[in-house]
């Protein structure tokens, strides 16, 4: 941490000729400048209390008041006015003349760099000289900052110097201020930007990038772009000025330090104003546009038909037809490509055909692949193939399954049932697990009119697991399509599923059965009826078929339904246990609704 | 069995578990608890615990800056275990110990502390089959007295992560083995995380790091350039961590390209160079070989060398045209490439560049997407070193989008460069006028970034 200053401590370090003058002996400039020996010295300390004030100058751009490294520089500003006044009694005076600036009645000349800078400080701000008088006290050092620290444009916009200094006390302070007229050039009040805040030096640059201010038309208007135009590269000599005497040249573009040489101007280039200036909206519209699937897929396929030899062909043959097992291919795309591989003109048809028929069988969605082959127009044959190779896949029941529910061209349709029975048939189990599984599918009435039309029995033991496991809406559904299919092969399905059910059967099974006036519905309902005993009695089940019974309309239902009233008084009384009876009777009688 | 075999056995089971916890905390960032993919990763951990070990059952792991030791070796070997050594040190988690008497649940209580990121209590914490040790008062004292600069800090660590992947990737691409996806996307995720909330800091080592030390730190640097540019178009960090993976694959073709032109200091032939531009077909028979490779990754390899007009290669086809994405990988990849200093020729400045890039014929409809990039690079990234107008230096800490030239800074130096005891940080943004020139004067090299 930087250790606090003693006045004069470091100031003076080795100005030893001075020691012997006396308290108000005049110090004339001509001995602050050629004295030999002490002259460096004395500039070395002037050249440092200068520097000082435009450092910290700048540190009021960086820092917010009352930081405390602002605090700490006016501090030590304050402690260097102090050692530098312990060694003389008599003021410090600082005076513009044209571009220099003269200590006393010397110029500044041998370090004219920072004289000059310094003041152009002055200049701009309409100061003709400054008086700086020994005691001089930490809120004047501060008016000092703050006077070379503002942007001299917004100095005026507020009234110009004299209000600023007058705002203030500054006993140890005397500014001489230029007469009206005399000033160098310097925009009238009002000419600057009119809105926006009170900022700091940094606003004149930031103007420059905004562009000039609106100018007047006319010789008014030439003289005042003229005073801009001096006023800003006054200003830029300012800044250049501060930034060479603090640290150095700048850095070049291409030193090794440099990470990029992006320069702030780089953004008020023209060309490259060009192309910022668009905020993405493209972009995003673009974004919006474009698909990369389609793209990939036609990369893909143009790079099978530009494969140069035979083993590329397979190789991205391969890698076409793995990506396209990819859900994410399956866009608008992958039915135009297939529909160029079927153009006989780019590919000839039996190659086409293959690849066609290849890359539908590897669409790994089945709503991908209904869109396909609803999409596409297949000949006989190709469709043929396409369809053997569909079967061909792992989850060719499924997709069979529900191709056999989707509109389809007849080339397709017409073959489909077919294949998919056999590919059932070819393996029961597997389809009692599909069905089971995918009974969204299953249950669809073009897929239980073609199990049932099918006599393969493929459906029984589907209905019976439904039946049994009894899940409600499934086996509704079911029934539902069963009773209304009232084809005999569906009623003899029902029975079967109704039989091997055993007791328990729902409800909804024995009222379907009542929806096919058959012997065999019948038979069915009668066993339902008589399998509940004295030991073993579902009334419920028992109403239900009885009111089947009724509901079948034909002559023997009326029959049995009699048989059962009146066995109470035969001799057979124990074949149908009370309950029974009169359940039978009500119904009969249409007394009991359920 | 001897000893040395044993701790071997053991040195290989911690890794093993570690890895483990890793992939399940991975698959919990991108997915939900139920998931499956989740669920199956934290089943896998519970069991590599359970398995019949040869030494202890317990397994200790520690953490020490940013690394996962058990007894003493480093076990830290990819991503998503930095990433899990990253999350312990978050909790100020010192170490855990996992035992036999883990349980699904309790993994996956434990992913979702890791995942909190809040400080375990002052005792630690203790979950069945799992302890946590919290840091010790040394380690708290360090962290007060030296915080950390996580701003630079983390683009780095991704900045490495990203080309050790690269560098594995490129490796089995040439060997024709399958690509290790997970860890690409795990770095692509991790990158995308990190610039949706640090914006264009990602960026800062490829702005920093310009020596041309690794072989495939191009294609890094584009990776990383890509999702900054791209960042503002995805909607979260999923999105956009597929767009800096076909970013991070786009030249993967050119593993399969000859070392001796990949390398070649001179200009190629007219063979060699025939046989250079093949690695966009080649990039494309590599990721289209891929289980569930993303379309996009497959367009952006094809694409990112595609001009209009029929310009750069390869040649126009019906339909195939660049997307967004792929416009963007090549403007940055020719950004990248001139921009950056080669042991044959020297970079050009950013001006120079952007302006060569607008007259490349074929560029010209592509304007939109350099205001992209040069709304993204940025005179003082986070992690630089840069010397204020006052002559003082500071350490970039944050870059902030709308005023990226007037940064967050750390002080280190008084104004003739001597070091101060006590850093202080000051927004640039509050002092000076928005838009005004900057009060930064130049941006040095830190040091850091140069041991890269």
């Amino acid at each position: 941490m930087r250790q606090p200053k003693k006045p004069g401590e470091a100031l003076l370090v080795g100005n030893d000729a001075e020691k012997g003058r006396m308290a108000g002996q005049p110090l004339t400039d001509e001995r602050i400048v050629r004295a030999p020996g002490t002259a460096t010295a004395r500039h070395e300390e002037i050249e440092a209390l200068l520097r000082g004030l435009l450092v910290a100058a700048r540190m009021l751009l960086l820092y917010p008041a009352g930081h405390n490294r602002v605090t700490r520089k006016l501090a030590d500003l304050r402690d260097d006015f102090a050692a530098l006044f312990a060694e003389r009694a008599e003021p410090l005076e600082l005076t513009v003349a044209g571009h220099r600036l003269l200590v006393g009645d010397a110029k500044f000349d041998q370090f004219s760099e920072i004289g000059e800078g310094f003041a152009g400080y002055l200049r701009h701000r309409h100061i003709r000289a400054i008086v700086i008088a020994p005691g001089i006290e930490l809120d004047e050092v501060r008016l000092l900052v703050d006077l070379l620290g503002i942007d001299h444009r917004a100095l005026f916009r507020v009234g110009g110097t004299k209000p600023f200094l007058d705002a203030r006390p500054h006993p140890h302070v005397q500014f001489l201020l230029f007469e009206a007229g005399a000033a160098p050039a310097l925009p009238a009040p009002g000419t600057g930007t009119e809105d926006g805040p009170l900022n700091p030096l940094l606003q004149s640059i930031a103007d420059e990038a905004a562009g000039a201010p609106g100018m007047p038309a006319g010789p008014q208007g030439n003289a005042q772009a003229m005073n801009s135009d001096q006023e800003r590269f006054e200003q830029q000599l300012e800044e250049f000025a501060l930034r060479d005497l603090l640290d150095g040249p700048a850095q070049k573009p291409g030193e090794e330090a440099v990470a990029f040489a992006i320069e702030p101007g780089l953004l008020m280039d023209a060309e490259i104003q060009g192309c910022i200036a668009d905020d993405g909206a493209e972009m995003r519209d673009r974004m919006r546009r474009h698909s990369s699937e389609d793209t990939a897929l036609r990369i893909l396929f143009r790079m099978l038909a530009e494969a140069p030899d035979e083993e590329q062909y397979r190789q991205r043959r391969r890698l076409l037809l793995q990506a396209v097992r990819d859900p994410r291919f399956f866009t608008g795309e992958l039915i135009h490509v297939i529909r160029r591989l079927l153009d006989k003109k780019d590919w000839g048809f039996e190659r086409g055909t293959e690849l066609a028929q290849s890359v539908i069988a590897y669409v790994n969605d089945a709503a991908a692949v209904t869109q396909l082959l609803a999409s596409i127009p297949l000949v006989p044959e190709a469709a043929k193939g396409v369809l053997a190779c569909l079967a061909a896949r792992e989850d060719a029941l499924p997709l069979l399954g529900r191709l056999l529910t989707s509109q389809l061209p007849s080339t397709i349709a017409a073959d489909l049932p077919r294949v998919f029975l056999e590919l059932a048939e070819a393996d029961p189990r597997r389809f009692t697990q599909w069905a089971l599984q995918d009974r969204p599918t299953l249950l669809r009435p073009s897929v239980v009119r073609i199990l049932i039309e099918s006599s393969s029995g493929l459906l029984v033991p589907v209905c019976e697991r439904l039946l049994l496991e009894r899940p409600a809406h499934d086996r509704k559904k079911l029934l539902h399509l069963l009773g209304s299919n009232g084809s005999e092969a569906a009623l003899r399905l029902l029975a079967r599923a109704v039989r091997a059910c055993g007791p328990g059967v729902a409800s909804d099974a024995l009222q379907t059965l009542g929806r096919f006036p058959h012997p065999l519905a019948l038979e069915v309902l009668r066993e339902v009826v008589e399998r509940n005993n004295r030991d073993d009695l579902d009334l419920e089940e028992v109403e239900a078929a009885l009111h089947s019974i009724h509901a079948l309309g034909i002559k023997e239902a009326h029959a049995l339904l009699w048989e059962i009233v009146q066995s109470r008084r035969s001799l057979f009384s124990y074949a149908y246990v009370r309950p029974v009876r009169v359940v039978a009777e009500s119904v009969l009688q249409g007394g009991v609704r359920r | 069995m001897n000893d040395l075999e044993k701790r071997v056995r053991d040195v290989e089971r911690a890794e093993e578990l570690v890895r483990c916890l890793a992939s399940a905390l991975s698959a919990r960032r991108i997915y939900s608890q139920e998931h499956p993919r989740v669920k199956k990763a934290v089943r896998t951990f519970v069991a590599a615990i359970r398995a019949p070990a040869v030494g202890q059952p317990q397994v200790c792991v520690t953490v020490t800056g940013h690394t996962l030791e058990y007894e003493g070796m480093p076990i830290t070997d990819n991503t998503a275990t930095l990433r899990l050594a990253m999350c312990l040190e978050e909790v100020r988690c010192s170490g855990v110990e996992f035992g036999t008497g883990l349980t699904p649940e309790s993994a996956a209580d434990f992913l979702e502390v890791l995942l909190r990121g809040e400080p375990i209590p002052a005792e630690g914490m203790r979950l069945p089959g799992i302890q946590l040790f919290p840091w010790t008062k040394e380690e708290e004292e360090d962290e007060s007295e030296f915080p950390p600069l996580p701003e630079f800090d983390v683009p780095l660590l991704v900045y490495r992560a990203a080309l050790d992947v690269l560098d594995q990737t490129m490796e089995q691409a040439g060997a024709r083995n399958d690509l290790a996806m997970d860890d690409i996307e795990e770095v692509a995720l991790w990158t995308a995380e990190e610039s949706f909330s640090r914006g264009a800091q990602i960026v800062a080592p490829t702005q920093v790091v310009r020596q041309d030390k690794h072989t495939w730190q191009h294609s890094v640097n584009v990776f990383l350039i890509s999702t900054a540019v791209l960042q503002p178009f995805a909607k979260d960090p999923r999105e956009l961590a597929r767009f800096g993976q076909a970013a991070f694959l786009h030249d993967i073709g050119k593993s399969r390209i000859p070392r001796e032109i990949l390398q070649k200091r001179d200009r190629l032939t007219d063979e060699e160079f025939a046989i250079m531009r093949r690695h966009t077909e080649f990039g494309v028979e590599i990721l289209a070989s891929c289980p569930d490779v993303d379309p996009l990754a497959l367009e952006v390899a094809y694409c990112h060398h595609m001009r209009d007009g029929g310009h750069g290669y390869p040649k126009p086809f019906e339909g195939i045209k660049p997307g967004p994405v792929s416009d963007v990988v090549q403007v940055v990849d020719m950004f990248e490439a001139l921009t950056a200093p080669r042991p044959y020729k020297g970079g050009l400045d950013v001006a120079e560049a952007l302006k060569v890039i607008l007259k490349t014929p074929g560029m010209e409809a592509k304007r939109a997407t350099m205001g992209l990039l040069v709304r993204r690079l940025t005179l003082a990234p986070p992690g630089s070193e840069v010397v204020l107008e006052t002559g003082e230096h500071a350490i970039v800490l944050h870059t902030h989008d709308d005023e990226p030239l007037r940064p967050l800074v750390r002080f280190i130096t008084d104004v003739k460069g001597v070091p101060i005891d006590k850093p202080f940080d000051a927004d640039l943004r509050q002092y000076g006028v928005q838009g005004g020139r900057s009060p930064i004067r130049k941006v040095l090299l830190k040091p850091a970034y140069k041991a890269l």
